[in-house]
């Protein structure tokens, strides 16, 4: 902000800067922090724009001031002005700037209208320019970011990648020449106890010592881990910035301190540097937000899944060498997978690697979207253009007996070409101003409705590019739009214009009338595109909300927590403190019932290969995986899954009892075509440390109908659900059906498990619908952002038309006038002149209705079940702007009508 | 320059007249002036950057005021590279020139009748 500021004051003569700019940017900085901690962001922003424009008009004033001097001096001076040849062309200039904001407060309508038109324009497209910068253009944080890659699954058959397991990444950090250094990951959450405070989920999980290389990151304080802590799981952890300044207040003695995490204490042996650190796009939201507080443990070989090459969790991250290319590091890891594949074709086959640049799996697939976004902007400030055009247009001609005089008087045509374009250069500096001011707020909002893991925030804002961009943009912008009723002012029509000039109105030559026509139609046809698009895109997200997601999520609470320290662990005390959480939750007034599973329902769990027994072997590739899904007794019934063949899960499918499972339709068509799945035996082999008595075997019971866990256009994916009972695992979570809002009972939730355990910390207690809102959130983005776009478009379009109109019904008063008096009934030349407006409309509608058609099928990748040529939206929206450019041209139309005759003939 | 009748300059804008009474309670920099203003006004006046060092320019060019060489406040807890401002003593015989003629008017005011006597 300060270096637009800065920026603003060159309105300054150079002499006034040298003295006070310093100052003055100070006195900014200070007014914009008070403001800041009076009225939050907005205030601040409020208070940056009033400066700015305060800035710009006395700066141009001082400057005026300054040449008025000089002009005395140099009058005083006699002749030697004469010789000085530049500093009369400089004083034209500080002319030509005093004309123009004088002309400018002086018709503070016109200025207003036409400053915020291109304000909105800019503004917008300053707003997205700053995401698609922050996003999509600007390097991560880490130094020779483009060498840090993501080194990750695919799967042969259908190019899909996942999370390797921890066994093939040490074969491939082991195998491979192309990199510096490959860490593993494992994110999760840790619960932050002891000292006395509330407990506290933070995310983070543990790294192998490797990770800090590969981000090439130095501790702010202490150090990393070292290779030999890989093992054994000593008691370390290294914390985030974020944590060290809030929980510890950024004392440099810090470390040596411990922290106690799932109830183990362990030594701080180290504090990151400050900023965020993306891993992926799962854990952006952990380690972005500002200040956030994340916590680092060694990664444990000896862990039993760190060895289970059919586990694929892990996040591997590498630093390429140096030089190494990523296809380069891409065609060597591809070999390597390919024999590894041959050496372990149980848990390998038909696995192959991917070597994905972190930006590029950081930013995620959002890039289409943006770029969508951007052409939509590009529009809206297209029919900005269009009516600041216009409106320049209609005062050029307004002004052009006041031209002519000039012309007459001996300015040259050079001279009348740059005091008209010093005006729309000062209009457009304005309109920069305004338009930052818009884009601040409007960046601010945006990145408040965005979920963080869909768009990466850090980064997101207005820098001195794009300050610069949105300087360069609305001088363009004002430039273009001003290019035409400039060339009119040193034209050839003087004469034309000084005869007009002894009339009381200026009527518009034919050139004047055909332009503004021309510009509407272009407006109407852009608007038009706009709107369809952004129709489109809406009617998608209608079309995907109304998917049935196969399962109840309305009026469900979910409440996911996490059984950390001490005395959890053992399987039986996992359980009996589920079964308590569960039982004070459905013992809530407002709740129906409630059930046990290991996540949401509408969200995808991680894989596992499985065995099918009496079956050969599968073939290299053929090995079959589900979606393992623990969930309690009740489940399918509570949240109105139906189970088609065989049972659900029961209470007596229970620690000790044979193995039990319910598969999705999905999986018993993939695994079992034409066979009855019912009664047959599959073999995961889950790890046994956790809980040794959980079986490996599991019968079929059951077959459920398909949940769309993988959002509305995703295909079903083949799911095991087994017993939590036989199955413990530590973070599940209860879903409550309700008879009431369950957001109203989230409270009353978190004290029933606080019942049971006070230590618990509850941090993501919502209504499930959240999770279904979030699979929708991409095309909610999208479309949430074009609507409004679209909205801003038609507002100015709007504006513009009606301008035009009563301008062009202005300067047919006369004529009107006359008919009137001569005794024409006013309907017939009320419909004369709107029939003319409509027709120029209806141009306008059907070229943008075209236009419409083919944005359609470019955009047929981001629709769903809505054809690009959807008749109701096209419809919707002809008629919306039918009715706009009705009511503009109907409205000063009928007011003219309604005048006497008398009045507007004597006028002529 | 004393020998100047600070009558020249009346009547001063509002602006210049509501800095010269902040400067004059106290050696003043440039945004502790703006919040000065702001609260001896009740926040009615909210000086912005842009107006107030044009303001100040005029003044220090016109010797109302005049930049300190010293600092009123211990190094220590001040931003060397601000710059102070105190009134001349030709400032403070204008700002009483300025008071007068706001006092005659208003005399005139209330003998007319337009003003209320307070």
């Amino acid at each position: 902000m300060e270096r637009l500021y800065r920026l603003l004051l060159r309105a300054y003569p150079r002499a006034f800067r040298e003295r006070f700019e310093e100052e003055m940017v100070r006195a900014f900085r200070d007014r914009v922090r008070g403001a800041r901690e009076r009225g939050g962001a907005c205030g601040a922003a409020a208070q940056a724009v009033r400066a700015a424009a305060d800035a710009l008009v006395h700066g141009l004033l001082e400057r005026t001031r300054e040449l008025r001097a000089g002009g005395r001096a140099a009058g005083v001076a006699g002749r030697d002005g004469a010789t000085n040849g530049g500093g009369g062309g400089m004083n034209g200039f500080g002319q030509d700037v005093a004309y123009a904001v004088r002309d400018m407060i002086r018709r503070p309508g016109f200025a207003a209208v036409a400053v915020l038109t291109l304000g909105l324009g800019v503004g917008a497209n300053t707003a997205i320019v700053s995401v698609v910068n922050g996003v999509l253009l600007r390097p991560l944080e880490y130094p020779e970011a483009d060498r840090v890659v993501v080194l990750r699954d695919r799967d042969r058959e259908t190019g899909r990648l996942g999370d390797p397991s921890a066994p093939n990444v040490e074969d491939w950090r082991a195998r491979a020449s192309s990199f510096e250094e490959v860490a593993l990951v494992w994110a999760g959450a840790w619960a932050l106890t002891g000292e006395g405070r509330d407990p506290e989920q933070v995310p983070g999980g543990r790294a192998s010592a490797e990770l800090f290389r590969v981000l090439g990151l130095d501790p702010a304080l202490g150090r990393f881990f070292r290779p030999e802590e890989n093992r054994g799981d000593p008691a370390v952890v290294v914390i985030s910035h974020g944590l060290w300044r809030s929980r510890f207040g950024g004392e440099s003695g810090v470390v040596g301190r411990t922290l106690e995490l799932d109830g183990r204490p362990r030594e701080i042996i180290g504090v990151l540097p400050p900023g965020p650190m993306p891993l992926n796009r799962a854990t952006v939201e952990l380690t972005e937000a500002r200040g956030s507080s994340h916590v680092w443990v060694p990664i444990d070989e000896d862990d039993p899944w760190y060895g289970r090459r059919t586990s694929h969790f892990t996040l591997a991250l590498a630093r390429l060498a140096d030089g190494v290319s990523v296809p380069e590091a891409q065609a060597e890891l591809s070999a390597i997978a390919a024999a590894l594949e041959e050496e372990y074709p149980g848990a390998n086959a038909g696995l192959g690697a991917a070597v994905v640049p972190l930006r590029d799996e950081v930013v995620g697939d959002i890039r289409a979207e943006l770029l969508l976004i951007l052409g939509a902007v590009t529009l809206v400030l297209l029919v900005a253009c269009a009516t600041l055009a216009n409106l320049l247009l209609a005062r050029s001609v307004d002004r052009s007996r006041d031209t002519a005089i000039r012309a007459a008087l001996g300015a040259g045509r050079g001279r009348l070409v740059r005091q008209a374009l010093t005006e729309v250069g000062v209009l457009g500096l304005a309109g920069a101003v305004v338009g930052l001011g818009l884009a601040w707020l409007g960046i601010d909002a945006l990145l408040q409705l965005t979920p963080a893991d869909l768009l990466r925030q850090a980064g997101v804002g207005i820098d001195g590019t794009i300050l610069a961009y949105t300087l360069a943009l609305a001088l363009a912008a004002s430039v273009g739009a001003g290019v035409v009723p400039t060339l009119r002012a040193g034209g050839g029509e003087d004469r034309a214009a000084l005869a007009v000039a002894g009339g009381r109105s200026g009527r518009a030559g034919s050139g004047a009338s055909s332009l503004h026509t021309a510009l509407v139609v272009g407006q109407l046809a852009l608007a038009v595109v706009l709107l369809a698009g952004s129709g489109l895109l809406l009617r998608t997200l209608v079309e995907l909300r109304s998917v049935d997601p196969g399962v109840r999520t309305e009026n469900v609470l979910s409440v996911p927590y996490f059984l950390s320290g001490e005395p959890y662990g053992e399987a039986e005390v996992n359980l009996a403190a589920h079964r308590a959480i569960r039982e004070a939750v459905t013992a809530l007034p407002g709740v129906e019932s409630a059930v046990l599973a290991y996540d949401s329902p509408v969200r995808t769990t991680w894989y596992e290969g499985f065995l099918v027994q009496a079956r050969p072997d599968p073939e290299p590739g053929q090995v079959p995986r589900a979606r393992f899904r623990p969930v309690g007794v009740g489940y399918f019934e509570a949240l109105e899954v139906e189970v088609v063949r065989g049972r659900a899960l029961e209470d007596t499918d229970r620690l000790g009892a044979p193995g039990a499972a319910v598969v999705n339709r999905a999986l018993a068509e993939r695994y079992f075509p034409g066979e009855d799945p019912l009664g047959r035996r599959i073999l995961t082999g889950t790890p046994r440390r956790n809980f040794p008595e959980a079986p490996q075997e599991w019968a079929i019971v059951g077959v459920a109908e398909d949940v769309g866990f993988t959002g509305p256009r995703g295909a079903p994916e083949p799911a095991l659900y087994v017993p939590i009972e036989q199955f413990p695992l530590a973070y599940p979570r209860v879903l409550a059906t309700t008879r009431v809002d369950p957001a109203s009972l989230a409270e009353a939730a978190r004290a029933a498990v606080w019942s049971v355990d006070p230590d618990l910390p509850l941090p993501d207690v919502a209504p499930l619908s959240e999770d279904v809102d979030h699979l929708v959130a991409r095309e909610r983005f999208v479309a949430v952002l074009a609507a409004v776009f679209a909205l801003v478009a038609l507002a100015v379009a709007a504006g513009g038309v009606y301008g035009v109109m009563s301008y062009a019904v202005a300067s047919r008063r006369g004529e009107m006038g006359v008919r009137l008096a001569l005794g024409a009934a006013p309907k017939r030349v009320l419909a004369r002149v709107l029939g003319r407006g409509l027709l120029v409309a209806a141009v306008g509608l059907g070229i943008g209705v075209a236009g419409a058609l083919a944005l359609g099928r470019v955009m047929s990748g981001f629709l769903f079940q809505v054809r690009p040529w959807d008749p109701a939206v096209l419809a919707g929206v002809v008629a919306v702007l039918l009715a706009v450019a009705g009511l503009s041209g109907f409205l000063p139309a009928h007011r003219a009508a309604q005048t006497d005759p008398a009045v507007t003939v004597r006028a002529e | 320059m004393t020998s100047r009748d600070p009558r020249e300059l009346l009547p001063l804008k509002p602006d210049v007249f509501l800095i010269l009474t902040v400067v004059a309670r106290g050696e003043q920099y440039g945004y502790g002036i703006m919040q000065e203003a702001e609260r001896l006004t009740d926040g009615r006046v909210r000086l912005q950057p842009g107006a107030l060092y044009r303001r100040l320019r005029w003044m220090l060019d016109e010797a109302l005021l005049e930049e300190m060489d010293e600092r009123p406040v211990p190094e220590s807890e001040d931003d060397e590279r601000r710059r102070y401002y105190r009134v001349t003593a030709f400032g403070r015989r204008v700002a009483d020139a300025e008071a007068a003629r706001m006092e005659e008017l208003l005399r005139a005011a209330r003998g007319a009748g337009v003003v209320e006597d307070r």
